[in-house]
């Protein structure tokens, strides 16, 4: 068998390399939304893999504090004094606004859950994004015990972020609402107007979509579209953007409309996972 | 470098691509390292060891794509397959050439992918998603390979000073 192996070896890296995208589609879930959890080993390597994200997440925001002292030592000699304060302070007023930022973040983030008690819902942290141009997804690490699923709904203080597509340990991929592949059932809260926000994928970058609205559905720039519950995976009510631009379709059924998502995907920092309702 | 470290490299450099994609939130300007690693290993690795380090490389890529699995990969296979072709033709200084070549190859990267969605899991809005970023998608792997390919180079060359020399050493 090795014999064989040994003298085709050229013909059975071919192969290899042929036959692995195939196992790979054969083995996933296609493109809907909602993977069910590989297997042990393969766990463990996507965990390994979770885990570097994280390390290169955390070592980002060290290198940047490095930067900043490295600059502060190449001030000129005569000022050194005084643009050492000067930099001393600006480091510090950055600090604080940091500060002030993250407890705004932390501040929105215990409202929303005072908004929404009846749900359960568990903090993660952004730690890495899909490394292609096509897709827009988000990885995430939970900061507790709790066992995440596929297509459970993510949200941050601002509205919806996406659905769960695949979980590896503390670990999970999320699709945002932006991405091709992502549909949520929506509704006007203004006169109840109901579609499907569908990811676009482009269009400045985080943009979306209302498909499937009836012409006779008035729909007009500036209306907020809220989850509408159905579908089963978003609980209602949930914020998921404006209405910036109606198309002006002369045939067919359906009108369609943008929407600015109302959170925004590229400061992506803290979100929520909703493991279910209390 | 030997293939293992090779995997080691690119996973490294996958890695912090998608690191630094999330520190500053842009996603559309993914730099596509996979597409370079792969226009590397089809360049300047024996074809054993260039098809067995991509094939174990592929999951990893498509972890961290996370898009529909399979079809990123199977790009990749061709844009392989189509350099270990085309090898003989192609010069071997990084420089401007190679960046054209590279966003071609990016280009027929996404060509692959439109094609086998097409085929095998019809979804307009990923091939008009795929479509779309596709100009952008050129234009970052052809600025990114060049620097990407001289930093592998560099690497190979630590560890195997003769390596890519076709001068006979003075004896």
């Amino acid at each position: 068998m090795f014999e064989l192996l040994r003298n085709h070896r050229r013909k059975a890296a071919g192969l290899i390399l042929v036959v692995m995208p195939f196992v790979l589609m054969a083995t996933s879930a296609g493109a809907s939304i909602g993977e069910s959890p590989s297997h042990l080993p393969m766990q463990w390597m996507q965990r390994g893999v979770g885990w570097a994200q994280y390390g290169g997440t955390l070592g980002v925001g060290g290198l940047g504090g490095l930067w900043a002292r490295i600059t502060s030592a190449e001030l000129v000699e005569e000022n050194r004094r005084l643009k050492h304060e000067v930099a001393r302070l600006r480091e510090e007023k950055s600090r604080l606004i940091g500060i002030l930022q993250e407890n705004s973040r932390l501040r929105e983030m215990v409202d929303l859950q005072k908004r929404h008690p009846e749900y359960e819902l568990v903090p993660a942290m952004v730690i890495g994004r899909d490394v292609s141009p096509y897709f827009r997804v988000v990885t995430i690490k939970i900061q507790s015990n709790a066992k995440l699923k596929a297509r459970m709904p993510v949200i941050a203080a601002g509205g919806v972020v996406g659905q769960i597509h695949r979980v590896y340990g503390e670990f999970a991929d999320v699709v945002v609402l932006s991405d091709p592949r992502s549909r949520i059932d929506a509704i006007s809260q203004r006169n109840r107007t109901q579609g499907v926000v569908q990811g676009l994928g482009h269009e400045r970058d985080y943009f979306a979509k209302i498909a499937y609205l009836l012409q006779k559905d008035e729909i007009r720039a500036g209306d907020v579209m809220v989850t509408s519950g159905m579908g089963g995976i978003f609980p209602k009510e949930l914020i998921i953007g404006t209405v910036t631009e109606i198309g002006t379709s002369e045939r067919g059924l359906f009108q369609e409309a943008s929407i600015e998502p109302a959170v925004d995907f590229s400061r992506l920092e803290e979100v929520f996972v909703i493991m279910g309702s209390h | 470098m030997p293939g293992p470290v090779t995997w080691l490299v690119c996973v490294i450099l996958l890695v912090a691509e998608s690191v630094l994609l999330s520190a500053f939130g842009v996603e559309s300007f993914g730099l596509q390292s996979g597409v370079g690693v792969t226009i590397y290993l089809g360049l300047r690795r024996e074809f054993v060891t260039g098809a067995l380090t991509l094939a174990a490389l592929l999951p990893v890529v498509e972890w961290l794509v996370s898009g529909p699995m399979g079809f990123y990969s199977l790009g990749l296979v061709v844009v392989f397959f189509v350099l270990r072709a085309l090898r003989g033709n192609i010069q071997k200084r990084w420089g401007f050439a190679q960046m054209i070549l590279a966003a071609l190859m990016a280009f027929l990267h996404a060509g692959v992918m439109v094609i086998a969605l097409l085929l095998a899991n019809a979804n307009s809005a990923i091939m008009h998603s795929v479509l779309w970023n596709v100009w952008m998608a050129c234009v970052l792997v052809g600025l990114t390979f060049v620097p990407l390919a001289r930093f592998l180079e560099r690497g190979d060359r630590m560890l195997n000073p003769r390596s890519g020399r076709t001068v006979l050493e003075v004896s």
